[in-house]
């Protein structure tokens, strides 16, 4: 019988609508990583301050960077240690550069390239799991105890930093709680996780904001990388803020 | 602009921004509002540079660059920043002192140097919510090239090669208009030569209209350039994010009449003489740079450029401009009556205006950083492959704690002293610190 309503579930994940999450109201799988995409930052128009740390081969590494964000486009701006403040990462959808204020014009960069430790640029910039993957349902599990939907991403091309992740959104606020990122030969590379204790005010009303994102290496074992997410500020940001023309270095 | 008068004009228009920015009036919300909306970076370097010069005929007994063999230097480098709403002002001004140490077999000379300057300047107002003007000194660089950056009519030094000195800025005034996300247009006018270099060291007033376009994974750029009432050059790069490791990206130019100097037969002793070709033609000359970067998934970038200069010398000139250099160098050494015309050739020869001498080249870099949390390095390799001479570089920096850099910037230079990376350095080895305040 489990098996049954699993298999049931799949085909409807699959087909694009989810089980009755509210109200009996059934909602398509995009909307829902949509959801948690934007609690993740992909709004338009949000300022915050991330804190990174890293545990890298057994040395402890700290950088803050303030963060704007605005959809697929975001730049965000090292302001300490005192060795990387001014240096950014733009990243305008897919393409991303770097800018130092000793280098002389922003250099390309790929999103593969470290951000600082176990963490890519692309992980603060991947924040269109629903346009980016196709969703597939593989069942229920709870995650700290929260009753979450098992999502299998796959990319839609080979352009994204990880081809296959699985996801585990909460089933009550659409919040994505875990995830699992693998090669294209289908090894674990690494695993993170989620808290929300931030809020923003949205046109919906209060609505969580991520606070904290960790993540575990899983090629070198005991590397961690934690991200804590503060200071947020929804506000619109003029497309100038976005222009390496406009950029001051 | 003497650099006192706009070292006045900028903390003038510093002072109107902070003042508008604390409109309210008093003193103390003066300074808080500087407090709110501005920022400081001041970084201290120290470093010393030993550079190997080549004993050849085109910089004979180094009379002729008289390039310092030792240099040891300090720089103060403040950056100001201040933000209102639809204002923005930025200050860099420098301070160095440079000793250099100058030797030859006939003499040898101690230079002391202290400089007092504004590297750029900034004054930027935002007319309307996608419109932006600014005027001021800048070092405006783009494109995603590492060899040089061909699109960019005004800088040919992209700073690249050592990061760790600052390309001289030339005075802008611009217009950038942002109707979207995706696209921008910039007017750009070059109105004074400012602290920088022209190619042919003759300042001419040139405007430029730029097209930019970023779309989901490529990016793209058209620029066309007028002088002197006529386009001159028109150029472009364009910029494809293939995966999340690999990247590809192509960057060109079309020029009309390149003013750099060419060698050419002449009836005087020295056999040839460097004149500017096509003075009075309406000629083309193209030129285009593709490369590729791939990051491993261990960390490192590697990158591959390959570029075709099409003002570079052909072999027939490049002999030519040799034998010219040979022929001058052997009347200098003799004491010819016509030595002051060998010296006058060869001083034109020190920098013909071209960004490369010959028109083939192949650049791989390797770039990884964060080593042991401490440590980014560069090498790159750059191969003249029409007289096989090449140029190994390697930029090294590491990490002492949050403030402080030990830093190397090391090239060797290796051909035959007729070619281009063999007839000016052997070696060059920079070594310093840098301190981030």
């Amino acid at each position: 019988m489990k098996t049954y309503i699993l298999s049931a579930l799949t085909l409807t994940f699959v087909a694009g609508v989810a089980p009755h999450a509210t109200a009996g109201q059934p909602l398509p799988v995009k909307q829902i990583i949509a959801r948690a995409d934007r609690a993740r930052g992909n709004v338009d128009g949000i300022v915050w301050t991330a804190d990174i740390t890293s545990l890298d081969e057994g040395e402890t590494q700290h950088r803050r960077l303030v963060i704007k964000n605005r959809g697929v486009d975001t730049v965000a701006e090292f302001t300490a240690p005192a060795k990387v403040r001014g240096n950014s990462i733009v990243m305008l959808d897919r393409n991303m550069w770097f800018v130092k204020p000793g280098l002389h014009k922003p250099v390309p960069i790929s999103p593969r390239q470290k951000l600082l430790g176990g963490a890519a640029n692309g992980d603060i910039a991947s924040t269109n799991y629903a346009g980016d993957y196709q969703a597939k349902f593989l069942g229920e599990e709870s995650v700290d105890g929260r009753p979450c939907y098992v999502f299998d991403l796959n990319a839609n091309d080979k352009k994204v930093t990880y081809d296959h992740i699985r996801y585990w959104i909460g089933k009550k606020r659409q919040l994505g709680w875990k995830a699992e990122f693998f090669s294209v030969t289908g090894r674990l590379l690494k695993t993170a996780t989620f808290q929300y204790k931030n809020t923003i005010q949205s046109e919906s009303g209060q609505q969580p904001f991520i606070s904290q994102m960790t993540i575990y290496n899983k090629v070198i074992e005991g590397d961690v990388t934690t991200m804590d997410y503060s200071d947020v500020q929804p506000r619109p940001l003029s497309a100038a803020t976005f222009n390496l023309n406009l950029m001051l270095r | 602009m003497p650099a006192a008068r706009t070292l006045s004009i900028a903390l003038l228009m510093l002072l109107i921004g902070a003042a508008r920015a604390g409109a309210e009036g008093s003193l103390a919300s003066l300074a808080d509002s500087i407090e709110r909306n501005g920022s400081m970076k001041v970084r201290a370097l120290t470093f010393v540079t030993d550079t190997g010069v080549a004993d050849s005929t085109r910089n004979p007994d180094n009379r002729i660059m008289a390039i310092p063999h030792l240099t040891t230097a300090l720089h103060l480098r403040p950056d100001l920043r201040l933000d209102t709403d639809r204002f923005t002002f930025l200050l860099k001004p420098r301070a160095e002192i440079i000793r250099q140490s100058i030797t030859s077999m006939s003499q040898e000379d101690q230079r002391w140097h202290n400089h007092l300057y504004i590297q750029e300047w900034l004054a930027r107002w935002q007319a309307t919510e996608s419109l932006y003007l600014s005027y001021g000194r800048e070092n405006l660089q783009w494109g995603p090239a590492g060899l040089t950056s061909l699109s960019n009519p005004f800088f040919a030094d992209n700073g690249k090669s050592n990061p760790k000195l600052e390309v001289d800025a030339m005075d802008f005034a611009r217009v950038v208009w942002v109707p979207n996300p995706a696209w921008s247009v910039s007017l750009i006018a070059n109105t004074s030569q400012g602290r920088g270099k022209n190619f042919d060291g003759h300042f001419r007033r040139s405007y430029a209209l730029k097209a930019d376009y970023t779309g989901s994974e490529s990016y793209g750029s058209l620029i066309l350039t007028s002088r002197d009432h006529a386009l001159d050059q028109i150029g472009g790069f364009f910029g494809h994010t293939v995966s999340d490791a690999l990247l590809v990206y192509w960057e060109g130019a079309v020029q009309r009449n390149p003013p750099d100097l060419y060698p050419e037969p002449s009836s005087d002793p020295l056999a040839y003489h460097l004149e500017q070709e096509n003075g009075s033609g309406n000629s083309w000359t193209g030129s285009l740079l593709a490369g590729t970067s791939y990051t491993l998934a261990s960390g490192p970038t590697l990158t591959i450029e390959y570029l075709f200069y099409g003002p570079g010398y052909n072999h027939n000139q490049a002999r030519q401009f040799f034998s010219l250099q040979d022929n001058a160098a052997a009347a200098i050494w003799a004491g010819r009556t016509y030595a002051s015309l060998g010296s006058q050739e060869l001083g034109l020869s020190a920098d013909p205006g071209l960004r490369f001498l010959r028109r083939n080249y192949l650049m791989l870099q390797f770039v990884q950083t964060d080593i042991a949390g401490t440590i980014d390095l560069t090498l790159r390799f750059t191969d003249n492959l029409d007289d096989g001479s090449s140029r190994l570089s390697c930029i090294g920096e590491w990490y002492l704690g949050d403030h402080t850099q030990l830093f190397a910037v090391t090239t060797i230079d290796n051909g035959s002293h007729d070619s281009e990376f063999g007839s000016i350095i052997d070696y060059q080895a920079m070594l310093g610190v840098l301190y981030y305040f």
